[in-house]
């Protein structure tokens, strides 16, 4: 049977609906394991306009089916990402490139599109809110509707590939939250970023990251999000990506039945480094077993 | 770097809680003493890998060794496998310890930090250098260099400390060193002994340890600090000079 994967979202074609979470993937690291080729997309992890060197360790703390990190967006700054890594990306000529974009002001995630704008690599990207906004004190900005509202523009202001806003978990109202990035110029949602999360140890009576909190990923949250994706599905006409604690080929159909038109792995990468690949086989897989032609036919069917 | 099902070929417990477990890995490719390898323990409940120096190597049958404490319950798993049971292994891994031809090195290991050093005495031996192991540990019953039989073939002279008879202190380290006047020392189980290298005039390595997630160079979760800011324990490392580390 000749199998169709792919996927359309906002214009962007992709060969199937995996790819993998910003910040726990890199195709040249994991490249005698991964072949990026293959991958529906490959999302870059979150730049910001200056290097930032990110938090004193300990940065990970394992929990029951999960993991709770504060890496605390360590990375080499726009620039220097163009110069040095983007000219390694290019041997992969198959892939398609997802850059992440982070900022601590509303007006430094405009930026950051701007200078990556000129990049024929990248044909979309990710806006990660889950970033300190100074404007504003720190606070998450992910957790501000305000700020996702002004986020979004000033980044939909810059660009006219698409822009797909990752939203937190952890808030109120998913929907409300949603709708505010929709409204301001979204063409995607990236359903959803870590919960925010602590880990104490009894006997030094401290937190085991030096940030004190971070970000629960992995197994755990799965039926978390799972519904957050469902409520948004239901709610708005947006196509929506998920990410929350995908292991293996059913996980990932879950969220597709449900009605997320992709999915990405994120945590699973450290555990069974050639996930993403075992995915996308497991996928075909179920559509042979199943007797589904194209997997877009499969997407969004849930029964309620 | 291969992603690879091991099967367990051995699980000697050495003392209690100390364990060398047998795996066959087939052609894992070459190995540079001070790399390792991460294992898989369960994936759902416990999801993270776990990472191990690899002890030693029997390239002809494509077995290797680790050489673990149970600490937790990851190494808990590890130690209750059984001869012919899989295990995923990941590796070899990070950037091994620089190697010197006829030179008088010092292995100076705490506890199962031992662990990380044996491959590298084998492989200074051959190269014709004179290794002096300096092995310290808590008591006797965690003594796992006297009557080690591995450690003692590579080893020109071990010398084990404890610190029940305080001959495991800083200072008597530092004696021992002076007395040695070695052109290079490699180190791992102690941030005491660390900082000890970084006063002394000897060039010195050190296996170092933190935690990690993918252990490939990705995710950034295992930084340490240097003088060139932090760097990956699993990329860049496990093995730093002593004097680029910040602690
Ligand atoms: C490069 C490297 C080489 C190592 N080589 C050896 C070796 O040869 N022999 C040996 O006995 N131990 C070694 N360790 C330490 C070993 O990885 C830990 O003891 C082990 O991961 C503990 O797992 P656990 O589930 O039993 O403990 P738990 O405390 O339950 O583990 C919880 C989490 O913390 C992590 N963790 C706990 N202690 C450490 C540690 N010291 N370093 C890094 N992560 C840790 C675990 O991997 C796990 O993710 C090495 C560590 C590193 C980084
Ligand atoms: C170590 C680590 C680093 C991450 N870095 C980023 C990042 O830079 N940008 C981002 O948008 N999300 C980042 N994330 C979040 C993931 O992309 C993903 O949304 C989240 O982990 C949930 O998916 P999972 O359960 O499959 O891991 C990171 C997660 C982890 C575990
Ligand atoms: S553990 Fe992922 S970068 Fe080192």
């Amino acid at each position: 049977m000749e199998l169709d994967l792919s996927v359309e979202i906002a214009g962007l074609k992709l060969k199937n609906p995996v790819m993998n979470a910003s910040g726990t993937y890199d195709p040249l690291r994991y490249e005698s394991l991964v072949d990026p080729n293959l991958l529906g997309a490959v999302v870059l992890k979150s730049l910001t306009l200056n290097p930032r060197e990110g938090n004193p360790p300990p940065r990970i703390v394992e929990v029951a089916c999960g993991i709770v990190n504060s890496i605390g967006i360590q990375n080499e700054g726009v620039e220097e990402f163009i110069k040095v890594k983007v000219p390694l990306l290019r041997k992969f000529k198959e892939a398609t490139f997802i850059a992440s974009v982070a900022g601590l002001t509303p007006n430094e995630f405009a930026e950051v599109v701007e200078a990556l704008e000129g990049v024929d690599i990248f044909k979309a990207y990710e806006i990660n809110t889950s970033c300190p906004n100074l404007e504003k004190g720190g606070v998450n900005c992910a957790l501000d509707e305000r700020c996702i509202q002004q986020v979004t523009k000033a980044v939909r202001g810059k660009t006219n590939k698409p822009v797909i806003v990752k939203l937190a978990p952890d808030v109120t109202d998913i929907v409300a939250i949603a709708k505010v990035a929709v409204d301001a110029g979204a063409d995607a949602l990236t359903i959803a970023n870590t919960y925010r999360a602590l880990v104490v140890d009894l006997k030094s009576r401290k937190p085991i990251l030096h940030n004190v909190t971070g970000g629960l990923s992995g197994p755990a949250i799965k039926p978390i999000t799972l519904r957050l994706v469902y409520e948004v599905v239901k709610a708005l006409d947006v196509p929506v990506i998920a990410s929350g604690g995908i292991t293996s080929a059913n996980d990932a159909l879950e969220y597709l039945l449900v009605g997320a038109k992709a999915v990405q792995i994120g945590t699973m990468n450290f555990v069974r480094h050639d996930i993403m690949i075992k995915i996308i086989e497991g996928i075909k897989k179920f559509m042979v077993d199943e007797g589904i032609k194209d997997i877009k036919e499969f997407i969004g069917t849930l029964r309620t | 770097m291969k992603l690879v099902e091991c099967s367990v070929t051995h699980n000697l417990r050495v003392r209690p809680e100390y364990h060398i477990l047998g795996l066959e890995c087939g052609e894992l490719g070459s190995i540079e003493p001070g790399q390792f390898i991460t294992v898989s323990v369960d994936s759902v409940e416990m999801v993270l890998r776990r990472p191990f120096s690899i002890y030693r190597v029997f390239e002809n049958r494509g077995v290797i060794e680790i050489f673990f404490k149970v600490v937790g319950k990851g190494t808990k798993a590890l130690s209750e496998l059984k001869e012919g049971m899989a295990v995923s292994v990941l590796g070899p891994l990070g950037k091994g310890f620089p190697l010197y031809e006829g030179v008088t090195a010092v292995l100076l290991s705490r506890g199962v930090g031992l662990a990380s050093l044996a491959l590298l005495g084998d492989k200074l031996k051959g190269l014709k250098s004179r290794v002096v192991t300096i092995a310290s540990f808590k008591g006797r019953d965690a003594d796992l260099a006297s009557d080690n039989e591995y450690v003692k073939s590579f080893s020109d002279e071990v010398i084990v400390l404890y610190d029940e008879d305080r001959s495991s202190d800083v200072e008597n380290v530092r004696y021992l060193l002076n007395k040695v006047k070695p052109d290079v020392v490699y180190t791992c189980g102690s941030k005491r002994l660390v900082r000890l290298l970084k006063e002394l005039p000897y060039e010195a390595y050190v296996a170092w340890e933190e935690r990690m997630g993918c252990a490939v160079g990705a995710c950034r979760s295992c930084a340490v600090r240097t003088v060139a800011g932090y760097k990956l324990t699993c990329y860049d490392g496990p093995v730093f000079n002593v004097r680029d580390l910040i602690l």
